[in-house]
């Protein structure tokens, strides 16, 4: 089985403001192993978001393309949403998660996505929800989560579907120092624990400590891997 | 699940889901009333005409006939239009006769119920009685006054007793008692057949029934002067045949029930046409309102719809949950609508029913009205691109 989960050749996205063009993501070329921890760094701006994005299916190129597990992303919007409802997860800096529903709920919504009974998917986001040290929070809206809390909801519904690629972007960027600490220990054991791949960016230097490499990100371009 | 995602959407925005639901409660209170008066009226208007005629008819340029003092009938012209109602059902209350059953008249020496068909004077009984003759002699036109009685008996029972002019039999007379035959009171007679008619119809007041192979004949008494000629047909089996028969024996047009009722909703077709411009404004307006709210809707959810496609929503469970919403919203307003209409117009426009049929009406407008306060929403929800509502936040 090949080891690469992500490929990336050539991948472009350029934004077009008013008469100027901007190469958010220049011509990068990265391929990502299973069960990696990646991290993308760089400063605001430097298209680490876009990147992400691109990877996930999110945004579409400009040029070049990604290839998941030997095949290219397809093109189709549905087709697209498809690949992530099986696929990804995705984890983002302001948790994003559905402020009418309850814990529970939100963690459930991908299992509810792929047609898994309302029981089945009730017991696994229970389980989940108890993992990430939220076993009495079921049923507290975000709007009733403190930020660390609201970001573990968000990992664990990133995890629920057992996707083989997290992607997280800036996942403790709005966290204090102990709650941004739980989450990276979250990471890296649901890393161990499920051979999940993760590919973070972000501005913490405590992330590219547990990362197993990092991508130095400028102007759209990599610029250094260690 | 996208019930209650719907739910909880809609509790945020109590007022505007409020204010959009009462938009929508008027336009099916104003829906329900007008399309409930306007087809109680109608159907006020035309129920007599069913009455007379029954479940189904033939209409033709034909003619009224009546009674005379004299005894006779003869066609009428004038301020009222009678009927001649040409039947083949088995309901003797109504119509009796069946075009297919023979029904033997037998005369018979009798004093009493001189000349009469159930109380019918002589002249009218001998109108028919010549008419109908198929054997033997009729009653008044016999020389010695012999004849002076007749029965009726059913065509089975002359086939199956083998019964011809000649024969002597026995019936029962029944007793006229405060106006109504009395059979357990009535008296065993023998009598003799002195002749046969082809007789199924009674005579009411305002029409007569007669069979349609005599049709031609009772038509050809006044061609000119024509009024209506109705078919009450109960064994709607028989229905085309009748009114191939009175197409081939008679000159009138022929028309089905459904032709004449359209004819005579001519007169409601003005105030049906404004009633209808009314309905298709309101419709129009509850569309947009939907619509309206819906998009403003899915506007201020653009995160959410964006974290959705995010976590790999397609398009068509989006579309699932902004027609759910949209759904929830209208059905708030048309059941509290829909109950209101029917509770004012049954409460203050007296002689109005609620009809059952309204109800299918509404719930069809309804989902006709989601769909299309949905459709533009959706599109845009669809079209949300989830890395830039999520960039931008």
């Amino acid at each position: 089985m090949n080891n690469i989960i992500i490929e990336t050749v050539d991948l472009t996205k350029i934004y077009t403001m008013g008469s100027e063009k901007i190469a958010a993501v220049d011509h990068v070329n990265l391929t990502v192993e299973r069960n990696e921890i990646l991290t993308i760094v760089g400063p605001s701006g430097c298209g680490k978001s876009t990147l992400l994005g691109l990877i996930g299916g999110l945004d579409k190129p400009t040029s070049g393309h990604v290839i998941f597990e030997g095949k290219k992303l397809p093109s189709s919007e549905d087709k697209l949403a498809f690949f992530r409802r099986k696929n990804i997860g995705f984890v983002f800096q302001f948790y994003n998660l559905l402020p009418a529903l309850s814990a529970l709920d939100n963690v459930k919504l991908p299992l509810k996505l792929l047609k898994i009974p309302d029981k089945v998917a009730d017991e696994r986001s229970k389980e989940i929800l108890e993992r990430v040290g939220l076993g009495n929070r079921f049923y507290h809206k975000p709007g009733e989560l403190s930020g660390g809390e609201q970001q573990r909801v968000a990992l664990a519904r990133a995890l629920i579907t057992k996707p083989v690629l997290i992607l997280a972007d800036e996942p403790t960027g709005n966290l204090d120092s102990k709650s941004g600490d739980q989450i990276l220990k979250l990471i890296q054991q649901m890393n161990e624990d499920y051979n999940q791949t993760f590919i973070i960016a972000t501005h913490d230097e405590k992330i590219s400590k547990i990362a197993d490499r990092s991508i130095h990100l400028l102007d759209g371009r990599i610029v250094c891997s260690s | 699940m996208w019930i209650k995602f719907a739910m909880e959407n809609l509790k945020k925005n109590p007022k505007r889901i409020a204010l959009t639901s009462a938009g929508i409660f008027i336009a099916v209170v104003l829906m329900t009333s007008s399309y409930a008066v306007i087809y109680s009226i109608e159907e006020q208007a035309l129920e007599p005409w069913r009455d007379i005629i029954g479940g189904d008819a033939i209409i033709t340029g034909g003619f009224s006939i009546a009674e005379t003092e004299e005894g006779k009938y003869e066609p009428i012209y004038g301020t009222e239009e009678k009927f001649i109602s040409i039947s083949n059902t088995e309901d003797n209350s109504k119509a009796s006769f069946d075009p297919f059953l023979l029904i033997p008249v037998i005369f018979f020496q009798e004093e009493e119920n001189q000349g009469s068909i159930t109380g019918r004077p002589q002249s009218s009984v001998e109108h028919f009685l010549t008419n109908n003759l198929v054997e033997g002699r009729l009653p008044s036109v016999t020389e010695n006054k012999e004849l002076e009685g007749v029965a009726d008996i059913t065509s089975s029972f002359v086939k199956n007793h083998q019964i011809k002019v000649g024969d002597s039999i026995k019936v029962l007379i029944p007793k006229i008692i405060d106006g109504r035959f009395s059979y357990e009171q009535g008296e065993v007679c023998d009598i003799k057949i002195v002749g046969m008619i082809s007789w199924g119809g009674i005579i009411s007041s305002d029409s007569v029934v007669v069979p349609y192979s005599h049709l031609a004949e009772i038509c050809d008494l006044e061609k000119d002067k024509a009024s209506y000629i109705a078919i009450h047909v109960k064994r709607p089996e028989y229905r085309n045949e009748i009114i191939e028969e009175v197409r081939k024996n008679t000159k009138y047009t022929v028309l089905t029930m459904d032709q004449l009722f359209s004819q005579m909703s001519k007169d409601f077709q003005e105030l049906r046409s404004f009633i209808i411009k009314v309905l298709s404004s309101l419709f129009i307006l509850s569309s947009l309102i939907v619509l309206n709210t819906m998009l403003v809707s899915v506007n201020e959810r653009k995160r959410e719809f964006a974290i959705l496609r995010s976590i790999g929503m397609g398009s068509k469970d989006i579309s699932e949950i902004i027609l759910t919403e949209t759904f929830l919203i209208i059905c708030i307003g048309t059941g509290g609508g829909v109950f209101t209409g029917w509770l004012f117009i049954s409460k203050f426009i007296s002689g109005i029913w609620p009809i059952l049929k309204t109800i299918f009406y509404i719930i069809f407008i309804v989902i006709v009205m989601a769909l299309l306060g949905s459709i533009y929403p959706i599109y845009r929800a669809i079209k949300i691109h989830p890395m830039e509502v999520l960039k931008n936040e």
